[in-house]
């Protein structure tokens, strides 16, 4: 879902309201963020000559004060005052030049977090300043936001890629064009031990090498390392090249994201959309990190409700509570995707000591406004701080508890900004509905109801309806039956028929959108439905790449396909498909990344000949292809030795440029894996 | 070698009596490029940047790869041409640039800007990126290194005419000696160079073959591997077979030096392993080969065998005399109620125990061990090492001195816990004796890793 902040804040009501405020003899907006600075700077008690001259100064620029406070979180004002007056006196003409003065707004507003002591705080401000001015950083650096240049103030996990002499090395011997810094990580080779046996999960790896080079960047890049080492390399080329980026931890895994272009971050070396960010703010998650990011794409709206929040606060402090409360609500009706702007609704109600209505519109607000935008974002904030207010307790409650939890349901129809954990949240609903096995299934049914048309959610619902049930098959009988009157048709159906039903539109929508977990959940429970496939050609060394993957093609579900067997062409248990349509394709997204040291393909035992002439290619993020093989000769078994040619890859695919049909019962990616 | 400074006059001395107006020759594409270069018999010199996304490579473009100063230096027998790899392309877009891209890998670069130099043959000769590029920074120097690089594309076009005449005589012996001059010309290596040496070499008696298929760093690897699966005479045997080649750069030399002291520690044989590992060091001093190998083998065989100070140590590039302790002094202790005396000699010498600790007392009053140097010495430092966990026990270790074991002097007291302790005393103590102990009033086990004592014998 695409949301322009700037669409969503009615912009001519706001400045109606701020200019009511004046005429009121309310402070402007100016005056109150003037006020919170001057505040703010009194508590940090700034010491030495300079400290009267840098407070003149930023007091003096409206501008400046907005980037310091209006740019995500402040942590620890104190020590961003004293590193932001030191960057000043080091470069007073930076107040000048606003790139400069926003990349040493964001170095001070990151320091703490980091640990970064002034020294490292002014070394990190002048090495961006002096590359921006001699043409040594992306274009895109120029008109990053404050909130945007955090990332590369903070630098990546692996501290060692943080010094100077890693963003020189990372600078000059791995600068390109944003979208290639998605492929940065395998500059590095993927390996477990280092020459002399010593294992990257020890502390020896890295250790024979620290003399030879002169960064630990260049360490790793000849060296090597694994998922860690790699993926932070390729987010800190990122960064000293002027890029934001930021690496992240997946189950048993480590990835990073790079923005590509205002607004679009692209997940690298992601193997899961369980991401947790390492450099986050307020939240975490994959999710909370698009939240954040779209947040702050438009600067206008941002400063808007940030002005709002503050006048809330004044309204407050000077104990007008009904303005308080009308204000900040037109703050988060009017950029839903700044989280301070709900962390502030709930202080605001706790201390006007709001009533149930006051909670219930709140409440009427999430859903309104948050929900649709992130499901996740809105959950986190209904579950923590609105659930308690407007959820009545005991047996009397439990129809409300049902219809306000269904609410969200009902409004929570899609992923939003990213993936998260739905069934995690559905089942902290479960929690909430307190009712017994009756109630909670039919709650889980009328769950199902919503979803059904859109088929997002459904293998959720459907994976923690199976666990809360276990193996009462009385119990499981009768969930299938209800919940498939909601599926196409709206008959009912066996179990085998609800799980074909489902496949059929999940599968190739998880497979589109590169979602392992769903494709193979849903893919796991299609195996029940037919048979393995009887031909198990030999296979090549390594482990199955392929297994836990995704599967795609064209046109899936063409009057050829059946997308309900899709899940075992990837696996050892075999599947099939059909493709319809020219250049026809077929797409495996591999379970783990690996260097490939074969391909086995059991095709349908008619119209063998059809794969003759299509080409066997890989690549690293399903982007940029290499053919690898073009087949000719073909026969049902087909086994294509890819030992010499080393390659890493996440996606094998084959294409074939002038046919539209291909249907094999088997694809099989084997190696070694690098994850 | 002559400085690039003096080089730049050299040239700029040169370039006085070329003609004012040298027209190397342009191309559109790299097709074109590749076409032109093709026919003339030119080699072909590229940049390769993204100037619409990187200012400072539109800036080289404009003031450096551009300028007259630097194409009026050129012979006319050259075609440039410039590749402008664009960022965030559209599906269209992207197609576009491919067509006009080619016959270009993409995949010959690591960083923008870079200057690719092809020959007319269109192998590719040389690609200057990343440190090397960013030197660049006037017209000046860009032409130095343009017309080095010429200058090897010429030798190695008549290296090739002179291989192929050989082969037209069958003169084996000519072919090798061009075959050698066109592989330490440091340009890319030639296609199938290896079968073209083993044609009339079979014998690698040049030693060639040996250099050109060395597996650098795979080769440790190897060696590493057949060390654990307990092939320690075989990894000797093969790395012994490489010695006796002398083709090997001193890089490579290195790691054959290594990859045998590793297999010589697994051996135990450490003072071996230790001259071959101090070999490696002086062989690629100030190559990461050369330092790695160091590196590692201080941790491995310098540091158990008490041949040098760790990393970090006060006491390096210091003079404090002999190791008096190592395989020579002895201990008792106070009691033993924790102790493996099979640990004992790894005091002062070879590894360090296993179990982190030489010796090991019971908790008591006074807990120590008297080490006995076995003849007065002049004792001028101790080298103390910790046990790695519980390292806070050694709280208030202590060194004592005595000629006779009866009467002590206090010497030394540590004022915090730590690793290691390098001991300076004030001034050198007459001794044969030393006590080492815990000085405090509550019962401790005292136990330590490493005792290395430096002085000279009376």
């Amino acid at each position: 879902m695409t949301v322009s902040p700037s669409r969503l804040f009615p912009l001519p009501l706001v400045l109606a309201f701020l200019l009511s405020a004046v005429a009121q003899a309310i402070s402007t907006t100016s005056e109150l963020l003037k006020k919170q600075v001057t505040t703010l700077l009194a508590t940090a008690e700034l010491t030495g000559d300079e400290a009267a001259g840098f407070q003149e100064t930023l007091l003096g620029s409206e501008e400046w004060q907005h980037e310091l406070l209006d740019s995500g979180p402040v942590d620890d004002f104190t020590k961003v005052a004293s590193h932001l007056m030191r960057l000043w006196k080091e470069d007073p003409g930076l107040v000048e030049r606003p790139v400069d003065r926003g990349m040493a707004t964001a170095c001070a507003l990151e320091g703490p977090g980091k640990n970064y002591d002034s020294d490292e705080v002014l070394r990190r401000y002048v090495y961006f300043r002096d590359k921006w001015q001699y043409g040594l950083l992306n274009t895109l650096y120029e008109n990053l936001s404050v909130f945007e240049r955090r990332y590369l103030a903070r630098g990546v996990q692996h501290t060692g890629f943080n010094s100077a002499e890693s963003m020189e090395y990372h600078n000059q011997e791995v600068c390109l064009p944003s979208e290639a810094y998605t492929g940065a990580c395998w500059y590095a080779r993927w390996i477990l031990d280092n020459p002399f046996g010593d294992s990257i999960h020890g502390p020896l790896y890295y250790h024979p090498f620290h003399d030879s080079w002169e960064s630990y960047a260049e360490v790793v890049k000849n060296v090597g390392g694994v998922c860690g080492s790699l993926s932070n390399f390729g987010a800190a080329a990122a960064l000293a090249n002027g890029v934001p980026a930021v690496t992240m931890g997946e189950p048993g895994h480590c990835a990073y994201a790079v923005m590509i272009k205002p607004g679009d971050w692209q997940p690298a070396y992601s193997l899961s959309w369980q991401r947790g960010m390492h450099t986050s703010f307020f939240g975490s998650s994959w999710g909370w990190h698009v939240f954040n990011t779209k947040a702050q794409e438009d600067v206008s709206a941002t400063r808007k409700s940030a002005d709002l929040r503050r006048l809330a606060k004044d309204y407050l402090a000077k104990g007008n509570v009904a303005k308080a409360r009308e204000t900040i609500q037109i703050a988060r009706s009017g950029h839903p995707l700044d989280w301070q702007n709900w962390a502030e609704s709930v202080s605001v109600l706790e201390s006007a000591k709001g009533s149930d209505q006051d909670w219930q519109e709140l409440h009427q607000d999430v859903l309104k406004h948050l929900a649709p935008v992130s499901g996740e974002v809105a959950f986190h904030f209904l579950s923590k701080s609105v659930y308690p207010k407007v959820l009545p307790n005991g047996d009397d409650g439990l129809e409300t508890r049902r219809k306000v939890l269904l609410a969200f349901q009902n409004v929570a129809q899609d992923w939003g900004l990213g993936r998260w954990d739905y069934q995690r949240a559905l089942e902290q609903q479960l929690k909430l509905l307190a009712g017994d096995e009756k109630a909670s299934d039919t709650f889980m049914v009328s769950v199902f109801g919503m979803h059904a048309e859109k088929n997002l959610f459904t293998p959720e619902i459907l994976a923690l309806e199976l666990k809360q049930i276990g193996d009462n098959h009385d119990r499981l009988n009768s969930f299938m039956a209800e919940i498939s009157k909601n599926l196409a048709g709206g008959k009912s159906e066996s179990h085998a028929g609800v799980i074909d039903t489902l496949a059929k539109t999940v599968l190739p929508d998880a497979a589109k959108r590169g979602d392992k977990e769903i494709f193979q959940y849903i893919g796991k429970l299609t195996a029940a439905n037919y048979e393995a496939h009887p031909i198990s050609p030999k296979p090549f060394p390594g482990i199955l790449l392929s297994s836990g993957g995704t599967f795609g093609i064209q046109k899936p579900g063409n009057r050829w396909d059946v997308p309900a067997r899709h899940w075992g062409v990837i696996e050892e248990y075999g599947g099939d498909f059909h493709t319809d349509a020219t250049p026809a394709t077929a797409t495996v997204q591999l379970g783990n990344y690996g260097r490939l040291s074969g391909v086995v393909i059991v095709t349908r035992g008619g119209n063998v000949g059809r794969l003759n002439g299509a080409v066997l290619e890989v690549s690293i993020d399903g982007q940029e292809w290499t053919a690898v093989h073009t087949f000719e000769k073909v026969s049902q078994i087909n086994r294509i030795d890819l030992s010499d040619q080393k390659i890493d890859a996440g996606y094998v695919r084959v294409i074939h440029p002038t046919s539209p049909s291909l249907h094999f019962h088997k694809f099989l990616i084997y190696g070694d894996k690098k994850n | 070698m002559a400085t690039r400074k003096t080089k730049s006059l050299v040239l700029s001395l040169l370039l006085a009596f070329q003609p004012a107006f040298a027209a190397p020759k342009s191309a559109g594409t790299f097709a074109e490029a590749s076409a032109l270069a093709a026919k003339e018999g030119a080699p072909i010199v590229i940049y390769v940047h993204g100037s619409s996304w990187h200012p400072a490579s539109r800036l080289f473009g404009e003031k450096i790869w551009s300028s007259a100063e630097f194409r009026s230096t050129l012979p006319d027998e050259v075609v440039l041409t410039d590749i402008h790899l664009k960022q965030l392309l559209d599906e269209e877009e992207a197609k576009a640039q491919a067509k006009e891209l080619e016959g270009w890998n993409r995949k010959t670069i690591r960083t923008f800007p870079a200057l690719q130099v092809f020959g007319a043959d269109g192998h590719l000769l040389k690609t200057i990126q990343g440190r090397e590029m960013r030197e660049i920074i006037s017209p000046a120097i860009l032409s130095e290194v343009v017309q080095d690089a010429l200058a090897s594309a010429s030798r190695r076009k008549g290296l090739l005419a002179a291989i192929e005449e050989a082969r037209q005589k069958k003169d084996a012996e000519k072919e090798l000696e061009a075959l050698i001059r066109l592989v330490e010309l440091s340009l890319n290596p030639e296609e199938r160079i290896t079968e073209q040496l083993k044609a009339v070499d079979p014998d690698d008696r040049s030693g060639w073959q040996a250099r050109l298929g060395f597996g650098e760093w795979e080769f440790v690897r190897h060696i590493s591997g057949m060390i654990k699966d307990g092939k320690t005479d075989e990894a000797l045997a093969e790395a012994d077979r490489l010695l006796e080649i002398s083709r090997h750069s001193p890089e490579q030399r290195a790691l054959i030096l290594g990859a045998k002291a590793s297999a010589l520690v697994k051996q135990n044989k450490l003072p071996e392993a230790w001259v071959l590992f101090e070999e490696a060091k002086a062989t690629d001093p100030d190559g990461p080969n050369g330092k790695a190998m160091w590196r590692y083998g201080v941790r491995v065989a310098g540091l158990p065998l008490r041949a040098i100070f760790p990393e970090g140590s006060s006491f390096n590039g210091k003079d404090l005399g002999e190791n008096l302790s190592r395989n020579h002094a002895t201990f008792t202790m106070s009691s033993s109620q924790h102790d493996n005396p099979e640990f004992h000699s790894s005091l002062f010498g070879g590894p360090f125990a296993p179990s982190g600790f030489a010796f090991h007392t019971g908790s008591e009053k006074d807990a120590h061990i008297v080490i006995d140097l076995h003849g007065e010495c002049e004792v001028r430092a101790l080298l103390i090492t910790n046990r790695a966990s519980s390292k806070d026990r050694a709280e208030s270790l202590t060194i004592w001195s005595s000629l006779d074991g009866k009467e002590w002097q206090k010497q030394w007291q540590a004022t915090e816990v730590l690793p290691s302790w390098d001991v300076l005393l004030e001034s050198p103590v007459k001794a044969r004796f030393l006590k080492l102990g815990l000085d405090r009033k509550t019962p401790e086990f005292f136990h330590l890793t490493a005792v290395d004592i430096y002085g000279k014998r009376s």
